[in-house]
């Protein structure tokens, strides 16, 4: 009886209901599809890794390496095998690729499309730069390094080698690796050895994938291959580097990446706790005083506590669990595959994983949570005795509050003033829930706003504000001068002002940190400061490259934890050291960036100093054409135009836009939640309350000003803590999602805040109006007839 | 013309399929400042007289005059104006706003109407001159139904509606809770309608109007009502 009559209640009060399954779903959704993201993808890359046999350390030596090097590392304990190997990094028409020999037994490559080759003259290609039928030509003098120097693409491929889409840097062309293509071994015909990869033992071997393999990112794989890396160093020429697999592109960055996905998944679900708390145990006060009578009649007679709890338990619970299946289900599909496809790695697709274990604990942490709050809730009613609880429930305590004490305040305000301040004091539990839902539904969308803010115009500011020519000009070979043919040639496609820079990819150090920047020495200081807006990021005043240090870039004196007149290291492509002196940060969005003048570089780097790139101003109408006779012109690689790199960042910037949908769904979602049962608990307690105002008199508007006046300024204090909570959210968030490279704008725009705000308040009116409806039908006589 | 004319009044309700009769033709007339008690048992439907005369409900036909105006034919918002400024109400079980203190509860009633007496010397009159700033909780049973008569009062109405404002009382506390009504409308001289199954208050009554099944079955006027203090129960 008492089960059928808890269904009746469900069905009686199925708002109440949809709204614990509801957060729970949220709260629950959230939690596990954050904590199942960070696992999801490192299994993916770990399997991966297996899959493709990743090696475990790389050696290398620029004099080259022999087979007595292999020998001497076969003789290892613990090393499962040992891979002599080529790679060769070329400009291939107009960008520096590096070729790889195919390997089957390390770095496997991951066919997309077509076949492996067949003969010496076919290769396989980077998926993402390369079509099949492509043709690869090698347009400089590899002399007796290769046998070919063309080559068809038959297969398009991932290889594991590449994990994200900055390939890192090489030696030749401006310095960036662009895309990397797999040829047969046999065309290599260096006579030594390039690199020898091994593999160790238990880590990924081939055909011993499942048990007995140690998880790529595990502590066990890190102690199973330090000793192995000492032995290793121990044997190894002095010539020789030993590289981990911290080396592959992108393999550590993954790491990092998802553990700060782990570190906030932590974050949220505190706060979603919270609320869940606070309403369970606001819903459940609530029934119980709307049910005193029953309760009464059912303990007279002789119902004990615990059957009428259950009745309750089974109302929350039945809600909870539903609501915490569904939320883990959905939450684990929608979570993991979105920030994936933030994080832009080149990755097999992501499986779906439903890990049982986290689920289980969800469910039981879920349960024991709602379990507490209902039975303490219900107790606090229950210990009272039956024939009390027949009668009607005592008027809640009215109490002074401490504002009354400050007489020359509280004497001026409004009758009207005074009861809506009482009563928001009155009503504490349910205040705190109204402002840590709404304030939550605030600073959610406003970081989702913000973000945009953040992103949009990053671009533009970069390539249209701060670098300010029209184009970068590659160029074929390194120089000294501009000399009157290329001058010339450049005149003719309208290109003027030519600034020659030396810009090549570098690693800036200090202490222990290091980061990846772009070295840029321009020849002319006064076509520099043209081209080159280096603002201090704080002042706004311009800076001046001078021969006393270098200027860096925002983001890297970040990164590196320099400021102006420390000291910073520059490892060039050949691993030599140079130390700088910091003279100033500047403003700065993409990419990291060290500038050097001239005079300086020539002081502290003994090398003498060429220039292979001009960026200049343009003014040709057919960029295309413009392009083609400059690159056959011979001395030109490349051109890149500034309108295609801000086109090609603001395609870029669509993927933002799930994040900032999912963002506002949620917090409107949360918003209504909460509204909805804040004010159908605020009605149904106060349902006697508000037929007295309308016996005696009221209007409707009176009335609802009575009610609402509370939940509008309840709502408006929330909103403005929201926003508060917000910036910190959004800057969080933002830290996160720059990564090392890339900076976006800390601001968040006014119309951000603004939208934030009234959105809110927008979910609140709704809310409101909703339960505009509810007021009006409360019949006067049945509400002061009841015993209540 | 009396203050108050009751004539020919149905009352049925339709709950789902059934409609159930409340009243069916009920006449009667109240003259000003007349004492009446309202007698019958439960399920009279004295309350719904109450109901009718105080404008929270609308009868099937017939018609209700108060003060010369017809208000049967009122829309909801003259239903609402006449409660503001016409009627005042008490209630078995008070309906104070808890967190409300005592004055505050009489002057919330006070703000919306015209001609609202002083809340302060009113919660005197009704002998609360110390728990003026009490709040409901703090307050005894009768102590809480004075200040919900004194809210009434205050509002200066036309007519006093108690509907059984000693139901919730000890016979002692309830009894002075009608020495207070009576003493009201004789010194004010206000209209006053006093709900009720207990017969022994209608001792006290200028008029008696028995109510049985729907219908009125009696009306008397009491030449000598007794004092409030004469009778007990």
């Amino acid at each position: 009886m008492l089960f059928k009559n808890t269904l009746i209640k469900i069905k009686k009060s199925i708002g109440r209901y949809l709204s614990i399954f509801f957060i729970i779903l949220l709260g629950v959704g959230f939690l596990s599809g954050l904590t199942a993201t960070s696992p999801d993808i490192l299994s993916v890359a770990d399997k991966y890794y297996k899959d493709q046999n990743l090696m475990d350390f790389k050696i290398v030596n620029p004099m080259g390496l022999f087979d007595r090097d292999v020998e001497k590392l076969s003789s290892l304990d613990n090393v499962k095998a040992v891979i002599p190997s080529y790679s060769l990094d070329v400009i291939e028409q107009d960008k520096s690729i590096r070729i790889h020999a195919i390997e089957n037994s390390v770095n496997k490559v991951k066919l997309i499309d077509g076949r492996m080759p067949e003969n010496l003259e076919e290769c396989v290609a980077d998926d993402k730069f390369y079509d099949i039928g492509d043709h690869i030509i090698i347009t400089e003098e590899t002399g007796s390094l290769l046998k070919n120097k063309n080559y068809t693409v038959v297969g398009t491929i991932e290889s594991v080698l590449y994990l994200s889409d900055d390939y890192g840097s090489t030696t030749v062309g401006d310095g960036k690796l662009t895309s990397f293509i797999f040829i047969p071994k046999e065309n290599f015909t260096l006579n030594a050895y390039t690199e020898i990869y091994l593999l160790a033992q238990g880590t990924g071997l081939v055909n011993s994938q499942g048990t007995g393999l140690v998880n790529s990112y595990s502590k066990k794989y890190a102690s199973a291959v330090k000793q192995l890396k000492d032995d290793i160093i121990a044997i190894k020429d002095d010539t020789s580097t030993v590289m981990d697999r911290n080396n592959v592109v992108g393999y550590s960055d993954l790491k990092s990446n998802s553990d700060i996905v782990s570190s906030v998944s932590f974050v949220f679900p505190l706060f979603f706790i919270l609320i869940v708390m606070l309403m369970t145990s606001n819903s459940m006060s609530r029934m119980i005083a709307e049910e005193r009578n029953e309760l009464g009649a059912l303990t007279s007679l002789g119902y004990k506590d615990e059957s009428i709890i259950s009745t309750y338990l089974f109302y929350v619970l039945s809600a909870s669990i539903l609501g915490a299946v569904a939320g883990f289900f959905i939450g684990c599909r929608i979570f993991p595959p979105l920030i994936f496809s933030m994080f832009k790695y080149i990755l097999p697709t992501l499986t779906y994983k439903y890990d049982m274990i986290t689920f289980i604990i969800i469910l039981a942490a879920t349960i024991l949570l709602m379990v507490s709050v209902t039975v303490i809730s219900c107790y606090r009613e229950l210990k009272q005795k039956p024939a009390f609880l027949l009668r009607p429930a005592i008027l809640k305590k009215g109490e002074a509050i401490l504002l009354e004490k400050i007489t020359f305040i509280w004497k001026r305000l409004s009758f009207t003033w005074k009861i809506t301040i009482r009563n928001l004091f009155r009503y504490k539990k349910r205040a705190f829930m109204t402002i840590v839902g709404i304030a939550g539904c605030t600073a959610l969308l406003l970081a989702g706003f913000g973000l945009r803010d953040s992103m949009n115009g990053v671009a533009q500011k970069q390539y249209k504000e701060i670098f300010k020519y029209d184009d970068m000009i590659i160029l074929r070979g390194e120089i000294q001068e501009i000399n009157d043919v290329l001058l010339e040639t450049l005149d003719k496609e309208k290109i003027v002002s030519p600034l020659l820079i030396k810009q090549s990819a570098v690693k800036c150090i200090a202490d222990d940190n290091y980061s990846d920047v772009y070295m840029v020495v321009p020849k002319d200081r006064e076509l520099f400061d043209d081209y080159f807006t280096l603002n201090n990021p704080k002042s706004g005043d311009l800076l001046a490259l001078n021969d006393s240090g270098v200027i860096i870039s925002q983001k890297l004196s970040d990164n590196l934890k320099v400021g102006k007149g420390d000291l910073v290291i520059v490892r060039d492509s050949n691993n030599k050291e140079f130390q700088f002196k910091i003279e100033g940060i500047a403003e700065n969005y993409i990419s990291n960036y060290i500038y050097i003048s001239e005079n300086l570089y020539n002081d502290v780097i003994d090398e003498p100093l060429f220039y292979n790139t001009i960026v200049s101003t343009h003014n040709s109408e057919d960029e295309k054409k413009s392009a083609e006779s400059l690159i056959n012109s011979g001395y030109v690689l490349n051109i890149i135009y500034t309108d295609d790199v801000i086109q090609k960042a603001l395609d870029d910037n669509q993927s933002l836009n799930g994040i900032i949908i999912l963002i506002v769904v949620v917090s409107s979602l949360l918003a209504f939640i909460v509204l909805y049962n804040l004010t159908t608990i605020n009605i149904s307690e106060r349902k006697r309350e508000i037929a007295t105002l309308k016996v005696l008199g009221f209007n409707d508007r009176e009335t609802n000003n009575y009610i609402y006046r509370e939940v509008m300024i309840l709502t408006i204090v929330s909103i403005l803590i929201g926003l508060v909570l917000g910036i910190f959210l959004h800057s969080f968030i933002v830290d996160i999602v720059e990564g090392a490279s890339i900076m976006f704008f800390r601001k968040i725009k006014w119309i951000s805040f603004a939208i934030s705000g009234l959105l809110t308040l927008a979910f609140s009116l709704i809310m409101q109006f909703i339960t505009y409806i509810k007021l009006q039908k409360i019949d006067m006589n049945d509400a002061l007839k009841s015993v209540e | 013309m009396s203050l108050i004319e009751f004539k020919n009044i149905k009352k049925e309700y339709e709950i789902g399929d059934v409609t159930i009769s409340a009243l069916s033709d009920c006449s009667f007339s109240i003259e000003k400042g007349e004492l009446v008690v309202i007698l019958g048992p439960s399920g009279a439907g004295k309350t719904t007289v109450l109901n009718l005369l105080g404008g929270m409900d609308s009868p099937s036909s017939g018609s209700i005059i108060v003060d010369g105006k017809e208000i049967n034919k009122y829309k909801k918002n003259e239903l609402t104006n006449y409660r503001r400024t016409d009627i005042g109400f008490v209630f078995q079980f008070y309906n104070l706003i808890g967190n409300l203190t005592a004055l505050e509860n009489v002057e919330l009633a006070c703000q919306i109407c015209p001609d609202s007496l002083d809340s302060k010397e009113i919660l005197d009159q009704v002998g609360l001159s110390d728990r003026k700033k009490s709040f409901p909780s703090q307050l005894s049973g009768g102590e809480q139904q004075r200040v919900a008569i004194a809210r009434a009062i205050a509002k200066n109405p036309k007519l006093l509606l108690c509907d059984e404002p000693t139901g919730a009382l000890d016979s002692v506390t309830g009894q002075r809770i009608i020495q207070l009504l009576q003493k009201t409308c004789k010194e004010i001289g206000m209209t006053t309608i006093l709900i009720t199954h207990n017969s022994v208050i209608a001792d006290i009554a200028d008029k008696v109007i028995k109510i049985k099944n729907g219908m009125v079955k009696d009306i008397f006027i009491n030449k000598n009502p007794k004092r409030a203090e004469e009778i007990a129960w």
